[in-house]
Formats: C-alpha cells, sequence, structure tokens
C-alpha cells in the first residue's frame, strides 16, 4: 500500500513536471512564447494546487495531534515582517508592482523551509515516528516544495513580462527577496528539538500564506488583464 | 498556574486554568457538567462566527437557558486579533459594535477586520468574571458568501420528439462579494431536482462561471434548480439562492408521430381482417389443409384387440368394392380373382338369430351401408364396444354397430337379440344395396334353440379365442381354423394354404372341393359339441347332415378367407 502511494505520487509528480514544463522564455525557435494570460492561468493553477497540498497536510496534523480540537495560539509564523495587505482596502491602495514584489517576497521565504521540511519528514518516516500518514506527508511535503518552486519561477517570468508590456506604472525592477533569511527560517519553528508540532505549526503558516498568494494573484491578474471573468 | 473553580451549581462545575509562559498564554476552559436533573441549564455559548464578503463579520451567540442574560448588557464579547503592526494587539477588547436590531450579535466592520489574522473571541459575562464560552479563528476560513442572484434559464437544444431538452442556466454573483477586484473567488454548486422530489440532485463538479448547461430535462415537468457559492479554496458554502422553476410545454403542433404510429398500424390491421374475411375460403385452405383420413390397408387392430370377431370379419366381409384394398397390401394373399363381384355381393357374416330374424333384414342393408370405408375416415367408427352384450355381440357386426344402434325406425325392435329358438339358414347372396337373400326355409334345419344359440356363444368365444390365436400367432392371419364343418381340406391343402402350426389342422374340416362355384342350395350344418384341447371344434355328428358344404370357396388350393369359414359354420 505505502508502495503503490508512493508510486502513485512519483508518477503524478513526473505529470505534473510534464504539465508544468517551463515556459520557453527565450523564444526558441518552434516554441510559441506564452502570453501573459497563459502565464497568468498557470500560475494561478499551481498556486491553487500549492494552497490545496498544504491545506490538507495541514488538517491531518492537526487532527493527528489535536483531535479533541482545542484551543490553542498559534505560533508567529517566520514570515510575519513581510507587510501583506490584511484587507481589502490596503489591497486595493497598493499597486501592482508592490503587490509582485509582497508576492515574489512570500515565495521565495518559503523555499528553503519547504525542502527542509520535506527532509525532516523524512527522517520521521524512517525513524518510524508516525504511522503510515507520515509517509505520505513527506511525499506531499516533497511536492509541495517543488511547486513552490515552480510557482516562484512562474511568477518572476510574469513579472517581467508584465514590465515589458508596461503593467508597472514605474519601471521599478522586481526586487529579489534576500536570501539570508532563508537560512534562519526553519529554526525559526524549532523549539529545540524537532517535533511535530513544530511541523504543525508550519503547516499552518505555510497554509496562510499561499492563501494571501492565491488571493494577491488573483487581485493582479484581475487588475492587469482586461475583459477577464473577473 | 493559576486554578480557579467556580462551581455553577450542584451539578455542575466551570473550571479555569491559567497557564503562563514565556511566549504563551493559555486559557484552558474545562466545562464539567452532569445532568442528574432532567432539565439541563444551558449556558450562554457562541453559535456562529460568519463572513459573508471577506471585508466584514460577525459573532453570534446563544443565551441558553438563562433569560435573565437575554439583554445585550448581560454578556458580552471580547475579542483578541493578532495584526502585526497594532500595538494593542495582545489586548482584550469589547466587541467594536453590538448592532441594535438584532440580538445577540457583535459585528465587525471593515476596520476591525484582518483577513490572515488570528481571532480569539470569548464571551464572557457582564462583570467580567464568568467566561461562558471562547472562539479562535481566522477569518478567511469563515467566509461564506450570500447566494447567487437572479436565476435564468434559457433553451439551449430539444431532442427531436420534444421531449427532453437542455437548457443553460445563469446568475449573477451576490453583489456582496467583490469578485470584480478578484478579492473573492467564487465556486458555485448547481443543485436541481423535479418539483414533487424530496431529494436534490447535486452536479459534481463546482464552476467557477456564472452558468452552467443542465442536462435532460423533460417536458412538461417542473423542474427547480438553485445555486449556491463558496470561496474557491475555501471549506464552507453559503446559503442557497431562491429556486428557479423550469418548465417546459411538450409542443402540441409538432408532428404526432406516435399517434401517426398507431393509426397506420390500425388501419393495417383493417386491412388485413377485410383480406382475410374475403378470402376467408382459400386462406383456410393454404393454411389448413384438410387431412386426409386414414385408408384401412389392414385389420383394425382395435378391433382385433377387443376380439370382437364379428365385427372383424363384416369388415373383412363387407361390401365388395373394399376388398381388393384389404387384400392387396397382404404378400401371402394372392388375389384370386373373387367371384364375389361375379356371383353378386358377400354376404357379410352376420348373426344367425339376425339373419333368422327377418324383421331385422331390413337393417342389413343399413349394416353394410353403414359401414362404408370412405376416406372421411369413418371407418372405424364402428366401436366394438357396442357390442359388448354377448347376447347383442352377434346382432351387429362392427360395420353395422354405429348404424345399427340409431336405427329404431320402422318400428323394428332394438338389436338385443330376441330370445329365441336358433334357426339356421343359409345366405344365398348379398345384393349390393345390402340385402340379404335366405335360402327358403323348408331347407333350413332346425336345432334346438339353446343348444344352438349356446354353442353358438360358445362357438363365438371360441372363435374369438381362436381367432385371436390365429391372428397372433400367425402372421398372415387369415388362416382361420373356424371350422364347424367337418368336412377338412386335405392335408395338401392345408399344406399348401400355410405352414401354420399341426395344431391348427386337425380341426380344418372344410374340403375345398368346389372352389369355384357355390354351394349347393342344400346347406349342411353342424354342431360344435365342444373344443377339444388343442383348440379344435368338435363337431356332434350325425346331428345334422355331417357334410358341411363350403359355402363358397372360391380360392383355389384349399385357401379360405374368414369369411370363408364362417359361412361353413352350422
Amino acid at each position: 500500500m505505502k508502495r503503490v502511494s508512493f508510486l502513485v505520487v512519483m508518477l503524478a509528480q513526473l505529470l505534473l513536471s510534464v504539465a508544468s514544463a517551463p515556459i520557453c522564455a527565450y523564444g526558441q525557435t518552434g516554441c510559441p512564447l506564452p502570453t501573459l494570460a497563459d502565464l497568468f492561468d498557470r500560475v494561478m493553477q499551481q498556486s491553487s494546487r500549492m494552497h490545496g497540498i498544504s491545506s490538507d497536510l495541514q488538517s491531518q496534523f492537526e487532527h493527528y495531534l489535536f483531535p479533541s480540537k482545542n484551543m490553542l495560539g498559534k505560533w508567529k509564523c517566520h514570515t510575519h515582517d513581510i507587510l501583506t495587505p490584511g484587507n481589502k482596502q490596503n489591497a486595493q491602495n497598493i499597486d501592482r508592482e508592490q503587490l509582485t514584489e509582497v508576492i515574489l517576497r512570500l515565495l521565495g521565504a518559503w523555499g528553503d523551509p519547504l525542502s527542509q521540511l520535506h527532509q525532516s519528514m523524512r527522517q520521521d518516516h524512517n525513524k518510524n515516528h508516525g504511522r503510515d500518514f507520515s509517509h505520505s506527508s513527506s511525499n506531499k511535503a516533497l511536492e509541495m516544495s517543488d511547486v513552490m518552486q515552480e510557482l516562484r519561477d512562474g511568477v518572476l517570468k510574469m513579472a517581467e513580462k508584465m514590465k515589458l508590456q508596461g503593467a508597472f506604472s514605474n519601471a521599478v525592477a522586481v526586487v529579489q527577496p534576500e536570501e539570508a533569511r532563508h537560512s534562519s527560517a526553519f529554526a525559526f519553528y524549532k523549539r529545540g528539538t524537532l517535533s511535530l508540532l513544530d511541523h504543525n505549526d508550519l503547516l499552518y503558516c505555510l497554509r496562510r500564506d499561499s492563501d494571501k498568494v492565491k488571493n494577491y494573484l488573483r487581485i493582479l491578474q484581475c487588475s492587469t488583464l482586461p475583459g477577464l471573468e473577473c | 498556574m493559576i486554578f480557579v473553580g467556580i462551581p455553577m451549581q450542584a451539578n455542575h462545575l466551570l473550571c479555569y486554568y491559567w497557564i503562563s509562559a514565556p511566549h504563551l498564554t493559555w486559557l484552558i476552559t474545562t466545562y464539567y457538567s452532569a445532568d442528574w436533573n432532567n432539565s439541563s441549564i444551558k449556558y450562554p455559548h457562541l453559535t456562529s462566527c460568519v463572513s459573508n464578503n471577506m471585508e466584514t463579520f460577525y459573532c453570534r451567540w446563544d443565551v441558553g437557558t438563562m433569560q435573565s442574560l437575554s439583554n445585550s448588557e448581560a454578556v458580552r464579547l471580547f475579542f483578541m486579533a493578532k495584526i502585526r503592526l497594532q500595538p494593542s494587539s495582545n489586548e482584550w477588547h469589547e466587541c467594536p459594535h453590538y448592532p441594535p436590531e438584532k440580538l445577540n450579535e457583535c459585528f465587525f466592520s471593515e476596520n476591525y477586520t484582518y483577513i490572515w489574522s488570528e481571532y480569539s473571541i470569548q464571551l464572557r459575562s457582564r462583570d467580567n468574571t464568568i467566561l461562558y464560552d471562547e472562539k479562535t479563528f481566522n477569518v478567511e476560513d469563515i467566509v461564506e458568501p450570500d447566494p447567487p442572484l437572479d436565476l435564468n434559464w434559457t433553451m439551449l437544444n430539444a431532442s427531436s420528439t420534444g421531449s427532453f431538452y437542455d437548457i443553460l442556466l445563469s446568475w449573477l454573483p451576490p453583489p456582496s462579494a467583490d469578485v470584480k477586484m478578484g478579492w473573492m473567488t467564487l465556486e458555485y454548486e448547481v443543485q436541481q431536482r423535479k418539483a414533487d422530489s424530496e431529494h436534490w440532485d447535486t452536479q459534481a463538479e463546482l464552476v467557477k462561471s456564472t452558468h452552467r448547461t443542465l442536462y435532460g430535462f423533460q417536458s412538461n415537468v417542473n423542474y427547480e434548480v438553485r445555486v449556491r457559492c463558496k470561496r474557491h479554496g475555501g471549506k464552507k458554502f453559503g446559503e442557497f439562492s431562491d429556486s428557479l422553476v423550469v418548465h417546459v410545454p411538450l409542443e402540441a403542433s409538432r408532428f404526432p408521430v406516435v399517434a401517426l404510429l398507431i393509426f397506420g398500424t390500425l388501419f393495417l390491421i383493417a386491412i388485413m381482417t377485410l383480406v382475410i374475411l374475403s378470402q376467408q375460403e382459400k386462406l383456410m385452405v393454404i393454411l389448413l389443409p384438410p387431412v386426409p383420413g386414414p385408408k384401412i390397408r389392414g385389420i383394425e387392430p382395435e378391433l382385433l384387440m377387443k376380439g370382437k370377431v364379428d365385427e372383424l370379419t363384416s369388415i373383412l366381409g363387407a361390401p365388395p368394392e373394399l376388398r381388393p384394398e384389404l387384400y392387396t397390401n397382404d404378400p401371402w394373399v394372392e388375389f384370386i380373382d373373387l367371384d364375389f363381384e361375379e356371383q353378386g355381393d358377400r354376404i357379410v357374416n352376420l348373426d344367425r338369430d339376425l339373419l333368422t330374424d327377418r324383421s331385422l333384414l331390413s337393417n342389413f342393408a343399413h349394416l353394410s351401408i353403414g359401414f362404408r370405408d370412405d376416406d372421411s375416415g369413418h371407418a372405424s367408427c364402428c366401436d366394438p364396444d357396442l357390442g359388448s352384450d354377448a347376447d347383442t355381440s352377434g346382432t351387429a357386426a362392427a360395420a353395422g354397430l354405429c348404424s345399427v344402434t340409431s336405427i329404431t325406425t320402422a318400428g323394428n325392435t332394438p338389436l338385443e337379440v330376441p330370445v329365441r329358438e336358433a334357426m339356421y339358414t343359409q345366405v344365398s347372396e348379398v345384393k349390393p344395396y345390402g340385402k340379404v337373400l335366405l335360402s327358403p326355409e323348408d331347407e333350413m334345419e332346425y336345432n334346438t334353440a339353446k343348444d344352438a344359440k349356446e354353442i353358438k356363444t360358445a362357438e363365438n368365444k371360441k372363435a374369438k379365442y381362436d381367432f385371436q390365436l390365429v391372428v397372433s400367432s400367425d402372421h398372415r392371419g387369415y388362416t382361420s381354423e373356424l371350422n364347424a364343418g367337418k368336412n377338412s381340406p386335405t392335408r395338401e391343402d392345408v399344406s399348401s394354404l400355410t405352414s401354420s402350426p399341426e395344431d391348427y389342422q386337425k380341426p380344418y374340416h372344410e374340403s375345398v372341393t368346389n372352389p369355384t362355384s357355390y354351394i349347393t342350395p342344400s346347406p349342411v350344418y353342424t354342431v360344435v359339441e365342444n373344443v377339444d384341447r388343442q383348440n379344435s371344434l368338435v363337431l356332434t355328428p350325425n346331428s345334422i347332415p355331417a357334410l358341411v358344404v363350403l359355402k363358397a370357396l372360391p380360392t383355389t388350393d384349399g385357401y379360405l378367407t374368414p369369411d370363408l369359414l364362417e359361412n361353413i359354420t352350422p
């Protein structure tokens, strides 16, 4: 059963990787350049997927750890210092460049922690910590890590295209997220020894941030593309 | 760790634990309740916290059974929102707005709503001493959109008969949800049902667009459809919209195919009926050709089984036109030219009583007529059963039974054998029309009635047996050992006749002397005394003229047919 699910996941991953092949941005011959709408669609799909996986994982963990649904305060997320528009008013006031920057920062902040999460989950599985679900969850963590990476690349390309097309009012270069914060990102959640609680907190934050990214991308899409069915 | 336990009543206990930690301040509330009494007291509790548009939200509570707390002053709601960059994030604040028109509700406006932030809501008593309920959530998780509006449908296409159609259902998103900006992304779920059904059928897939095609609607049936939506990526659906009634009447102007088919079928049936009725006889001939009746080629086996010798012999001695048919297929029966045809009709061997009963003479015609071998298959109508009575057995030949029983005309006496003296006479000839001519009386010789009769019956019975014996054992079947006469044919005659066993030869008294001529008018009869153990008849000597003249022996070589033998009886 485990092997079957593992195979299925790997196969799905292969398919997905094929489906979300890198867009040929260099204009190679025989490779049609995607439009901005295509880019947006693809990015939206991946962010939805991202959000779905993280929600599943997080609810799994929560159910496993806290079956009685106690009221526990959630920990702060390591991305708490990224200013994100929390309500519609703020989101309306922010402009596209800033929104794109926020998205990219968020995505960049999660690249490293996800791969570390996957590794630690795999270690847990090897140590026979958990039940069957830890195996599938480590696969999901791997999947999430890959999707996150692809999503980030896609948004980067999309931002470049938007800049080319003059969607940004000021020709401000898209800020690349800092790399320095990544090393401590995962450590942010550690409370000492690695435990499942850490995983749970991380997943909770991941779910929230993926929801933010999805929403911001939608706002960006509706404001950038005219005539879209928004 | 501080512990406070507040007994509410004798059977309730509310315990509070405050746990302080560097990073966490947890408040654990444990509520013990035991319903020893049937009347359970329900304390105020939060019923729901819902956001309709992801911009504002409200929380509602229920005061439970404590009616004294129904006014909003008695119960207070506090919240704590972890909002970044707000200094008062970690403090409890009271509800920003208690809507006056609604009871037990706290409304959070846009200024107080932060989407991806964690809220803690507490329901406390007025004096802040009692904590009734608490809840923690993120606003994006409690979003339940308003129902869609303005459902309408258009017909897409219909089936060729007009009984089924597809519709395109479209609607407007709820106005409260800002989908234009992309702030909310909605997914819609469509449900449908027939108007009289209780169960709603749900379309499996959620659509992001504001329209959906529904297939397979029946004409003349009322349907209801309704839509609800949820946030894309969320868990909770909003309320359903108002139901829309879909109804398409069955078009009557369409070509009535069904009616046409029925009418055409009926028309065809009518035409066919007319044809059948008019051509009935021809059709009957074609469909049901008349079955030809059986032609009797041999002896009716039923007659043989029943042992009705007389009937059988009557058949065999039947009107001369039948005889060729009787004999032609038998290999051993050489068809010798029948002088019967020349000399007239052969006599049907009838019982003597019948013969002598002149009053019954007229019936002979009927008897012979009654037995007719025609194609109608009436040959076997002569039921041997009719002659079951021993007395009457001889009265009717098999042939005559059918007609004889029906003959009661002319005041003839019924065909029971009249109890009378046995009289013997000789039948001189049988006319073609069936009349039997007897020899004059003075030539007859009489026996005592009783003896004759007894003997006759015994003879008949024996004859039956013998006849049966003959028939069963001897394939030829015609060598009748019945032989009342003393004259036996010569041995060579016998042997030439048949290869039947020896014991049959004994009683063979007949002498085939005059094969081609009729018997002399002087009849010779003898009476059978008894039957010896070899089943041969022993005749009384000298009581009657011993000679038994063969009535007619048309066959050569002493070949005797049963009818011939019968005629030899005294």
